[in-house]
């Protein structure tokens, strides 16, 4: 009678220690999952936010923000860019949407797109940035050409102001 | 991929002139009004109605040729349920298991715990929002190349919304050579998700394109009668006379933003490009 008793309680601590393993394994297992979801995340620096209300078409927002990361250093060489699918998915557009905007990255140098793998921040892009900046000073002081041979204003005066502007 | 050619369908007062090019990897939207085609343009590409003229290719295959392997690899929701209201969710999933060789039974069954659809309830005492969502996963629910849905968020709150859209996005996600074809009235749903639109009425397509060029190239401009006299008219498509004024539908947004600079010149949206095509006049 006691040999089965005793074999009884055996049984029942047995079965509380393996729910116990159990229980530390399962918390073991959620902790590893969430450090591994924020790794994963971690691995993704770049921002994007998207103004749906915006004149600005969605795809051209997605590209200046990320040659502007690639500019100031956030999005670094071989960086890996989202999927289109998960960029889409997060921003809540179209998958197209996105892939137009990183087709017209990789046509511009910033980019290069690896079939089967992913999207990945080019490094030689240096000149590209050096060249797309030259453009948009070009561009702006042809409109300040523009304006002043509209309002008659010399080209001796315009150098005054280039000069004091450049002493600043 | 789906395609089709030159479908054309007579009925006694309606008649059906559409064609489609869906490319693979696509989420493809169609918007119309009730009775517009949208029906039955699903039901042409499911192969439920006969036509003489015209054909459907779906993955690159003549619906006409069909075998039994070829239709399990769509995955349809329509508009109504097709299951039996006495039906509980283990009655679906035997159905589903006898018809489908790639059913999921593990799979659905996470899915209706995840989305908290009642397994001890029949099909009838399912509130509406339950009963889209069950739909959805059924469709969901075995091995598919093509997804064709008809309103499948009808009813649904944004949330529920948002969830569907979700299980549509990850299907994708799943293998880029699928292909969607989605029909409903929630304009966001379309410009959320789908890459391109088309627009039905009367039977006829009458617009598509991609949607970010609907919402970025496109606009409404809303301008006076001696304005519209007046204006450059060479990039509208269509014009709608309100009480106070005239909405013109555009494809040339930043050709009117830059030479019309004090023109009212909004974004626009698929519900506002249905009213202004549907209700106004073509230019």
């Amino acid at each position: 009678m006691r040999k089965i008793f005793k074999k009884c309680i055996d049984k029942c601590y047995t079965l509380l220690y393996s729910v116990y393993c159990y229980k530390v394994f399962i918390a073991q297992y959620n902790s590893w999952k969430v450090t591994w979801l924020v790794k994963g995340l971690g691995d993704y620096r770049m921002k994007i936010i998207v103004n749906n209300s915006s004149m600005i078409p969605i795809y051209s927002q997605i590209i200046q923000q990320i040659k502007a990361q690639i500019a100031d250093g956030t999005l670094k060489e071989n960086d890996a860019l989202p999927s289109v699918r998960a960029l889409s998915k997060d921003l809540n557009i179209s998958a197209l949407t996105v892939k137009k905007a990183y087709d017209e990255l990789e046509a511009n140098g910033f980019v290069i797109t690896v079939h089967g793998k992913g999207t990945y921040v080019n490094g030689n892009n240096s000149e590209y940035i050096r060249e797309s900046r030259l453009k948009e000073i070009e561009d702006d002081l042809r409109k300040a050409v523009e304006i002043a041979n509209m309002y008659g204003i010399t080209r001796e005066e315009l150098f005054e102001m280039f000069d004091m502007l450049t002493e600043e | 991929m789906i395609r089709i050619d030159g479908l054309k369908k007579n009925y006694k007062d309606f008649n059906l002139d559409v064609s489609l090019d869906l490319k693979p990897g696509t989420i493809n939207g169609l918007v119309g009004t009730n009775g517009a085609g949208k029906s039955t343009t699903f039901k042409a590409i499911l192969g439920l109605i006969s036509y003489k003229e015209g054909e459907i290719f779906i993955n690159d295959k003549n619906i006409k040729d069909f075998k039994y392997e070829d239709k399990e690899r769509i995955g349809c929701v329509m508009t109504d349920s097709f299951f039996s209201e006495s039906f509980k969710i283990k009655d679906v999933a035997k159905i589903l298991k006898a018809t489908y060789k790639s059913f999921d039974e593990a799979a659905f069954y996470k899915k209706c715990e995840q989305y908290k659809l009642p397994t001890d309830k029949m099909i009838k005492e399912f509130s509406n929002g339950m009963k889209a969502k069950l739909k959805v996963l059924t469709a969901l629910s075995h091995d598919t190349d093509v997804l064709i849905l008809d309103e499948p968020t009808v009813g649904l709150d944004v949330v529920a919304r948002d969830d569907i859209l979700g299980e549509i996005r990850d299907y994708m996600e799943k293998d880029e050579n699928r292909t969607v074809l989605i029909s409903s009235h929630i304009s966001s749903d379309i410009e959320k998700l789908c890459d391109t639109t088309y627009m039905i009425h009367d039977g006829k397509i009458v617009f598509n394109d991609d949607t970010d060029k609907l919402l970025s190239e496109y606009a409404a401009l809303k301008v006076d009668e001696e304005t519209f006299a007046t204006m450059d008219k060479s990039h509208v498509k269509a014009y709608r006379k309100e009480k106070y004024g005239i909405e013109c539908l555009t494809d040339a947004r930043d050709f009117y933003i830059e030479n019309y600079p004090s023109m009212v010149v909004e974004k626009m949206s698929v519900d506002e490009m249905m009213m202004i095509l549907i209700k106004g006049e073509k230019l």
